[in-house]
């Protein structure tokens, strides 16, 4: 079994308190690359809708004017979801509400280091 | 001494008016711009800060409208807001300058169709692009909505995102209105989180006062 480059950042990021799922997708696309999930998890779907909304955040702040994007949040009434990209690749973090936030954030940007 | 240099220099007047004013000096305050603004009447920066001053004289109930703060002498006079009695912003484009303090930051208020209800949003050149960017940042709500929709994570409350030149954060606002927070890069994830709140609660007042 070939283990993804991937492995080792996705594994940090799922031992951080609150993170249900950590996923590595591709931002264009919205491909799943690699992913740890929970049971019942959608990792397609996750990859997708995390990939877009990030890939809308970029082309908005570029048309604005305020250059590249680095770490996203989208805190909605029962959880979160972190997003980070590097190239064309994202990294994100599904979490619930009572999350660390900062860690989280510390763990993808070290995720995204590694994907350079 | 840069008034005995220059006695009608219009910025220097309006310097030491506000130095005036953050002393309570409101008499003094008002007669050195009005001075300033007879001598250069078409100084539209003199006669907003002579506005200003003169709407924080005391009120009927012997009141101050306006408490001015250390943090005011930060800008010019010309670019403080004029408040009302209630402590709102008179033109809509000052609304959250009182939440936001420091001139890195601007919010906005966008309707459903993103057009600008309230704030401002100025380049260092001092256009207002306010349009502009509610245009384009106004879409990321959509996409906000749709990705809480499919993950079953019910509505969005708040995204946030660093960019290189600021820190934006955004929240949904009343009647499928978008308010938009950006603050300077310096400005901390979790400062310009609560500043999202605070101007989202003025916005909440102010639709409420609107209707």
């Amino acid at each position: 079994m070939t283990v993804s480059p991937f492995a080792s950042a996705l594994d940090c990021l799922t031992r951080v308190r609150g993170v249900t799922a950590a996923l590595v997708a591709d931002e264009r696309d919205g491909i799943l690359v690699d992913a740890r999930l929970h049971v019942g998890q959608r990792g397609d779907r996750v990859a997708a809708l995390a990939a877009s909304l990030y890939r809308k955040a970029r082309l908005s702040a570029g048309s604005a004017g305020l250059g590249q994007v680095g770490f996203l949040q989208l805190e909605a009434a029962n959880g979160r979801v972190c997003v980070v990209g590097r190239g064309d690749l994202v990294v994100v973090a599904v979490a619930s509400l009572d999350a660390n936030v900062g860690m989280i954030r510390v763990e993808l940007l070290r995720a995204a280091e590694a994907l350079a | 001494m840069a008034r005995r240099i220059a006695p009608g220099h219009a910025g220097a007047a309006k310097g030491i008016g506000f130095i005036h004013f953050g002393r309570g000096e409101l008499a003094e305050a008002e007669r050195v711009l009005s001075e300033a603004a007879e001598a250069s009447p078409a100084d539209e920066g003199l006669r907003s800060a002579l506005a200003y001053v003169r709407s924080a004289t005391v009120t009927a109930d012997g009141r101050s409208a306006v408490v001015p703060s250390s943090d005011a002498s930060d800008a010019p006079v010309a670019d403080r807001p004029q408040v009302t009695e209630g402590g709102m912003a008179s033109d809509s484009r000052d609304l959250f300058a009182s939440v936001l303090v420091d001139s890195t930051r601007t919010a906005l208020l966008l309707d459903r169709d993103g057009l600008v209800l309230a704030g401002a949003y100025y380049t260092g050149d001092g256009r207002d692009v306010a349009e502009e960017i509610g245009a384009h940042l106004s879409g990321v709500s959509d996409e906000a909505m749709r990705t809480t929709r499919h993950l079953g994570v019910g509505p969005w409350r708040a995204i946030v995102f660093e960019a290189e030149a600021a820190t934006v954060a955004m929240a949904p606002s009343g009647d499928e209105g978008l308010l938009v927070l950006a603050a300077g890069g310096a400005t901390p994830l979790g400062l310009t989180r609560r500043l999202l709140d605070r101007c989202a609660e003025r916005a909440r007042a102010w639709l409420g006062d609107a209707r």
